[in-house]
């Protein structure tokens, strides 16, 4: 980015600072799982998961929602490459 | 008939429950229906001052409920609107003076008494909250575009449907529509889907409101303020009428400038 730009750039607007926070916060209140316990459950889905097939950590984020039939556990993982066990069904 | 319960609750306090609990009162009433307005904020009692009424208090809701006042004696009429009544809370007690049973049995008296009974809950979650929901046929949300009051109008949507009421509504309070359209606050939009519940207003920010409080006399006796109206479209919403929601006018957009500017005595001045 050239100065010309980053002189004229507007930071992102509060509201929508202030909407991504509220989603955050809202989403740890609506579940009765602490953030401690959802890191966690995170640690041993990696183990579990890593076992079979190459994940990537950094993009995986794990959530709760609440919905018409009570609380739901979302993983979402992105996976990095399938292992040669797992094709091998070993 | 049986009137109504609608109880206007919010979590965090400070954003508008008392000023929309009288507001909808007299909105209501003025279209003809017999309204009582019920404080149900024991030991903080505040709606008899919005609603001009404080000085004609003899008896509370407490006196009701134990047995030495009749309901009818510590109703208190409005002069200037016969069919509004207000139920004042007590001062010198506190919130577990009253179970939610005995505002069951006072609700059930008063819904033979008028149309609408608005109850104005507490702030928090705990025994005042419980009470004002209770009886409640319909519950209102107040919230204001701020993290902290979206965030507990959350939890109380939760605490609400927890305690198998009917879906809880919206009303979106002192709205700045000049600061959404620059991206420095909340929009309706934004509000709505994080909560997830259904719309029943927008109430835009609104100087009247504080000048009118002040004197006792809410906006909604005279819906010529833009809050005042905002009250009036809520009321026919709640008496079943499709009422669109309207884009508000930039309160900085230059016509609104220009007519504050004939309005203020002095012309001009404030921004």
């Amino acid at each position: 980015m050239s100065w010309f730009d980053s002189l004229f750039r507007r930071s992102e607007p509060s509201a929508q600072v202030a909407k991504s926070r509220l989603k955050v916060a809202i989403q740890i209140d609506r579940s009765n799982l602490s953030p401690e316990l959802l890191h966690m459950l995170q640690d041993d889905i990696v183990r579990a998961i890593s076992q079979r097939i190459d994940i990537d950590r950094e993009g995986m984020r794990i959530t709760t929602e609440r919905g018409e039939r009570g609380q739901r556990l979302i993983a979402d993982i992105p996976i990095k490459a399938v292992r040669a066990k797992a094709a091998s069904g070993e | 008939m049986s009137g109504t319960v609608i109880t206007i609750t919010s979590g965090k306090g400070g954003v508008g429950k008392t000023t929309t609990t009288a507001n909808l009162g007299v909105a209501l009433a003025r279209h003809g229906k017999r309204v009582a307005c019920v404080d149900a904020d024991i030991g903080l009692r505040n709606l008899d001052v919005v609603l001009g009424l404080e000085n004609r208090i003899v008896y509370d809701i407490v006196d009701v409920v134990e047995g030495r006042a009749r309901l009818r004696q510590a109703l208190i009429r409005d002069k200037r609107l016969p069919e509004l009544q207000m139920l004042p809370a007590a001062q010198t007690r506190d919130k577990t003076a009253v179970n939610p049973q005995q505002m069951m049995k006072l609700a059930d008296d008063l819904r033979a008494e008028v149309d609408f009974i608005i109850i104005d809950s507490p702030a928090g979650i705990e025994h005042g909250f419980k009470n004002a929901i209770a009886p409640a046929d319909r519950v209102l949300i107040v919230t204001t575009p701020e993290v902290s009051a979206v965030r507990d109008a959350d939890r109380i949507i939760g605490l609400v449907e927890a305690a198998e009421k009917p879906k809880p509504q919206l009303i979106l309070n002192r709205l700045r529509p000049g600061m959404v359209k620059r991206g420095d606050m909340l929009a309706t939009d934004d509000v709505l889907e994080i909560l997830a519940i259904d719309l029943i207003g927008i109430v835009p920010e609104d100087e009247t409101i504080i000048t009118s409080t002040n004197r006792g006399n809410p906006v909604a006796y005279e819906q010529k303020s833009r809050a005042g109206q905002a009250y009036g479209r809520i009321a026919r919403r709640l008496l079943g009428e499709d009422v669109p929601f309207g884009v508000f006018e930039d309160e900085t957009g230059i016509l609104s400038r220009v007519q504050r500017w004939f309005r203020s005595p002095n012309g001009g001045g404030g921004a």
